[in-house]
């Protein structure tokens, strides 16, 4: 019955493979890519679960040689006091930052693609797009200029006129919850919004046509055309985001809060936790274990989103 | 659909002027928080770097000092060779990249392809699990010996997951399927829809892709770091990360080794790396037109099949 | 780029307590008689006549032809390829070697050296330093053993280097790496500018510390006045992780500083939780006095960079170390006049002896000639000095001054084509030719420096980290959540000393402490 059933499986591909010859043929230039730069190599996760001893020449087979320690470079991020902490931070942020850029981004490209003046929205978008050219590290002195408490511009033009005292603002874990999340959106925005303006552009216009015709005004054209229409690449970004859930922006949470001890119970994420973890000792098998935790944590949240997606909309799904 | 029925429908189907004078108002206020930070990491740029240490940022520095644009610029020469590579690699990866990934994003939004599935988490996949540096850097330098070429500069950005996953489903949102059936009906092979019929009907897209890809290329300095020792093929970013890390490596070699900070002096301080930063995003934005002149409106798909 | 490289190189010199002038002054330094080969028109004379020996001593004839590279940390050089080529024929009749300098800048060297070293990729000499993972790069296996080897195919380099430096690059009994000679011990203290010493009315009481070496306490009268005269500058400067309890009592920190358990400095080999210390203690308060008093900054735990402050006299304590002369190349640096003084008294750790090596890489095909060229880096003047200045009439020339050259008419150390300022890298630095120009009084101060140095009880004990790895991991982060705001003041140590101490114990603190005291054991058994 099994042998069968793969027979027809495998006679059905050579079938399809036949009937779509120049398909296949067009998926092989980005397999080739994907082979040599993502799966020849993927056989290096094993060393999360080795301790690694370069027994020969050849990283391969010492790979191979060396020892099986089972989950014990796991040990350091999943059996410590700060496990809960760090997990909690991680997704809680990347879930607002999920949430506030589909809310953010669709918004900002719909307004942007309605603006009469051309030249304007063109001007517009460039300069949103400027703050993801500036590197964490440019980004974190600009907050510091903002932020610190002897000389920050806050402090020193808001705060301290009106009379109260300068707010430490690098050991108060409190305000980091908003500040986090404005600068990432302040930052990212303007990349988001050109993926969505672009799946603006692509929708055809006489829909809109066909709307103006039967009396709709441009807000009822937006709720009822654009935004399902911008649905499936909504859906998909969001499930994008999903998968990297458990991946914290390193810059964000280390340079911009100036990795400041104070603000850990709210800042340290799953990557800044590992980087102090494993500045003394540089382990490559400790920081192998992370990524294939992470990875694992991301599949299983997007397997889970994608089967929901499936229920409700089988065209939307990620595969 | 002619043009003149079509600017006319355009007109009747604005904003209103209040709403359109709203809108303009919040990307001013919001543009402002995009420009102002730029602006200043110019003035902070050009500022001296004593007068930075006395008075701090200012968008009216006291003191002006062009220094570390004379830092970043003192070897010219090799200022612009990087600048050719980055181009090269920009311009020729950023091609073949959209070509190849819209050849696979289109297979993958067939919805008459039965494994599309299948490849498409094939590519998702390698968002989340990678085999790690060391095995990757041995396939390319010591099994392929592909170090210090061009075209190991080029290939691992080839291909971004999301870059895929994006333009599939760009495809399979903005055309659809009974426009390829009425090709195949036509007698149109599949290289001829693709070229004649998906690659025109997605322009956005290519060019949201193509943009994203260039900033990829643009950016990146870490296949540098691993692959290239040879300085003729050093990219400018690479250049420009040298200079950033080198400080930031031996502000913690100090503090770790225990030995005090009584070091780093004629190291760039700050000015240094804001000029950097402008250095950086300069070619960029003089690329950025060339991508929003394809962000237009107005295409329809009757219009390719009439 | 000339400018960089020096720059960097001129900052790594400072790091590593090193020495070498701004201008690109050649330097050498050494616990050894080398220092008479100074100005005076005396040859580099016993030295030389004994490497040009080695070097001839293998028979070229019967050597086959083998390549060899070499990685180090250092700016790339323009003209690289010169000086391989002018290297590489002096090279062809001595030991029939092609070496080839590869020269990692200082940015990539921490992400590119572990790569290179676990992909098994084509090096054969590697650059090391316990600041560089030497310890784990040991475990990993990375590095050859060439405790045999070494008396055979480098006897020169064994008999010169101090015996103490050597202690360094041993791993249980056995030794993975040539260190090269440098200066040994370390000293804590503070810099001043004199300027503003004067201007504060403090010379005086300022000078006598370098007589009395002071304690935390004994500094406030100095804090208070300069807090009273000039608000705008901070007494006490104060950046993250700058340790003042770990820099005025001077624990012995058995290997990597960031991994707790030390012994106190030169009493007995029983490994404590320095942060249980009473002496640890008693800074942590004193220091969140001086903080309420702000000799402090306030933002004292996140900033990591106080050059532009420093610079700018807005600190007027400067913490760091006070090796010879410091003061003076600093001082120039920072574009004001520097006067020091130390807290400590000479002390010789592992991590001193550690500060610069070479390695030959276990997967090296060719280990033997890796040893002989690296004795030739050590011994013969000529190698020596190309790898440090190039090609002669190219890149410099000689002077009428025996032993003392230039730069080659119209080049300086910024503009040269092969200028890589890292005197420190290449192996035993008296070989080194002298610029002109070059302060001479130092190697004296340095030799006498060195020689004061009391040696650690625990010298040459390597702590292999790899059973404990898992609660270092976790200790990590404890520490740097706590520890920032603790040592710099800016919070009462009365109840977050404890509140750390409990924590640091969840994470493993005594599972560490047991292991560094079991592996010392261990060691002193063998003794």
């Amino acid at each position: 019955m099994l042998r069968l059933r793969n027979r027809t499986k495998s006679r059905s591909f050579l079938y399809e493979l036949n009937k779509n010859k120049t398909l296949f043929i067009m998926l092989i230039p980005v397999l080739i890519v994907l082979i040599i730069n993502n799966y020849l190599p993927m056989f290096g996760v094993i060393l999360a679960f080795k301790d690694f001893k370069m027994s020969s020449g050849n990283f391969v087979t010492s790979l191979f040689s060396s020892e099986w320690v089972g989950f014990k470079n796991f040990e350091f991020f999943l059996n410590t006091s700060y496990g809960f902490s760090v997990t909690r931070n991680t997704i809680l942020f990347n879930g607002l930052f999920i949430v506030l850029t589909l809310v953010t981004a669709v918004p900002t490209a719909i307004m942007l693609n309605e603006l009469k003046s051309r030249k304007l929205a063109k001007f517009y978008q460039t300069a949103m797009f400027l703050p993801q050219f500036m590197s964490w590290v440019v980004v974190s002195f600009l907050a510091f200029a903002f932020f610190s408490v002897d000389t920050g511009f806050i402090n020193k033009f808001i705060v301290e006129p009106l009379g109260f005292e300068g707010i430490q603002w690098y050991s108060e874990p409190k305000y980091w919850l908003y500040i986090l999340p404005l600068v990432t959106i302040w930052k990212t925005l303007g990349f988001n919004t050109i993926i969505y303006f672009a799946g603006i552009s692509g929708i055809d216009t006489e829909l809109y046509e066909a709307a103006v015709i039967d009396g709709a005004n441009k807000w009822k054209q937006a709720i009822h055309i654009t935004v399902p229409l911008l649905t499936p690449l909504m859906i998909i970004l969001t499930l994008l985001s999903i998968g990297r859930i458990f991946f914290a922006d390193f810059g964000l949470f280390f340079q911009v809060t100036q990795n400041s001890g104070a603000l850990y119970p709210v800042t340290l994420v799953i990557d800044t936790y590992v980087f102090n973890a494993l500045r003394v000792m540089g382990d490559p098998s400790m920081s192998t274990a992370v990524g294939l935790y992470q990875g694992v944590v991301g599949l299983v949240l997007v397997l889970g989103s994608n089967l929901i997606v499936k229920k409700i909309n089988k065209d939307h799904v990620l595969f | 659909m002619t043009s003149i029925a079509k600017k006319k429908s355009n007109i009747q189907n604005q904003i209103s002027s209040p709403t359109n004078i709203l809108f303009h108002l919040i990307f001013v206020i919001f543009v402002a928080f995009c420009l102002a930070p730029l602006i200043l990491i110019f003035m902070v740029s050009i500022t001296n770097e004593s007068t930075l240490s006395t008075n701090g940022y200012s968008f009216f520095p006291k003191a002006f000092s062009l220094q570390a644009y004379q830092y970043i610029f003192r070897d010219t020469q090799q200022i612009i060779r990087s600048y050719g590579v980055s181009l090269f690699i920009t311009i020729a990866g950023t091609f073949l990249s959209v070509f190849i990934i819209a050849l696979y994003a289109y297979v993958i939004s067939r919805k008459g392809f039965k494994y599309r599935g299948f490849f498409s988490f094939l590519v998702f996949f390698t968002m989340l699990f990678n085999g790690g540096l060391v095995p990757t850097f041995m396939i390319y330098s010591n099994v392929l010996g592909w170090s210090d070429t061009l075209f190991i500069l080029i290939f691992p950005l080839l291909v971004s997951p999301m870059y895929v996953i994006i333009m599939k489903t760009f495809f399979s949102s903005s055309i659809p399927d009974s426009l390829v059936e009425a090709a195949k009906i036509d007698g149109a092979g599949e290289w001829r829809i693709f070229f004649s019929i998906i690659l025109r009907l997605s322009t956005p897209a290519l060019a949201t892709i193509g943009l994203f890809n260039t900033l990829h290329y643009w950016n990146d300095w870490f296949t540098a770091l691993l692959y290239i020792t040879d300085e003729k093929l050093i990219p400018l970013q690479f250049l420009l990360y040298r200079v950033q890390s080198t400080l930031e490596y031996l502000i913690q070699i100090s503090s770790q080794s225990g030995q005090g900070a009584m070091t780093i002096a004629d190291l760039p301080g700050q000015s240094a790396r804001m000029a950097l930063c402008i250095v950086t995003i300069g070619p960029v934005i003089l690329a950025f037109p060339f991508f929003q002149k394809y962000f237009v409106k107005g295409l329809t798909i009757g219009a390719i099949k009439g | 780029m000339r400018f960089k490289k020096q720059a960097l190189a001129w900052a790594m010199t400072s790091v590593f307590a090193f020495s070498m002038v701004l201008t690109g002054c050649g330097s050498n330094n050494n616990k050894t008689s080398a220092t008479e080969t100074k100005e005076t028109a005396s040859q580099p004379a016993s030295t030389t006549a004994a490497a040009t020996e080695t070097a001839t001593e293998p028979e070229p004839a019967k050597l086959a032809p083998v390549e060899l590279n070499w990685y180090l940390p250092a700016a790339p050089q323009k003209d690289t390829k010169l000086v391989e080529k002018a290297l590489n024929d002096y090279l062809k009749d001595k030991i029939n070697a092609t070496v080839h300098l590869n020269f990692v800048d200082w940015g990539s060297w921490k992400d590119k050296f572990p790569v290179l070293l676990a992909s098994g990729s084509n090096v054969d000499i590697m650059f090391t330093a316990g600041w560089s993972q030497f310890p784990q790069s040991v475990a990993k296996g990375y590095f050859a053993d060439i405790t045999d080897m070494l008396p055979k195919y480098a006897p020169k380099t064994v008999e010169n280097l101090p015996k103490v430096l050597f202690e360094g690059a041993r791993v249980a009994g056995k030794i993975y790496a040539i260190p090269t000679s440098k200066e040994i011990a370390h000293t804590n203290g503070f810099g001043y500018s004199t300027e503003l010493a004067k201007k504060y009315g403090l010379e005086e009481q300022l000078k006598a510390f370098q007589t009395k070496i002071p304690t935390l306490e004994d500094l406030e009268p100095i804090l208070a006045a300069v807090k009273a005269q000039d608000p705008n500058v901070s007494p006490l400067g104060g950046v993250y992780n700058m340790n003042f309890a770990m820099t005025f009592l001077d624990f012995d920190p058995v290997g990597d500083q960031n991994i707790p358990g030390m012994l106190y400095k030169n009493k007995d080999t029983i490994v404590v939780d320095e942060y249980e210390t009473p002496e640890y203690k008693a800074i942590f308060n004193t220091m969140h006095k001086y903080y309420k008093a702000g000799y402090i900054r306030k933002d004292a735990t996140i900033v990591k960079d106080a050059t532009a402050d420093r610079k700018g006299k807005k600190v007027f304590l400067i913490g760091g170390t006070t090796k010879p002369l410091a003061n003076e190349e600093i001082g120039a640096s920072y574009g004001y006049e520097l006067e020091q003084f130390s807290i400590t008294t000479p002390f010789i750790t592992s991590n001193d002896t550690q500060g610069s090596m070479n390695a030959v890489v276990a997967s090296s095909k060719n280990p033997e000639r890796a040893l002989m060229f690296l004795e030739l880096v050590n011994m013969d003047p000529i190698v020596n000095n190309i790898l440090n200045y190039g090609v002669e009439g190219t890149h410099f020339v000689k002077t009428d001054v025996d032993n003392v050259i230039d730069f080659a008419p119209g080049l300086t150390g910024q503009n040269s084509g092969y200028f890589p300022n890292a005197f420190w890298e290449f192996g035993n630095q008296f070989l080194n030719h002298f610029l002109v120009g070059q302060n001479t009084k130092k190697w004296d101060l340095f030799k006498e420096y060195n020689d004061s140095g009391v040696p650690s009880k625990i010298l040459g004990f390597n702590f292999d980290a790899e059973p404990v790895k898992t609660e270092i991991a976790a200790v990590a982060n404890v520490r740097d959540e706590l520890l920032p705001s603790i040592a710099t003041g800016t919070v009462d140590p009365e109840i977050f000393l404890p509140k750390f101490i409990t924590r640091m114990k969840q994470a493993g603190l005594d599972k560490i402490i047991a292991e560094k005291q079991k592996q010392i054991d261990a060691w002193l058994a063998t003794k």
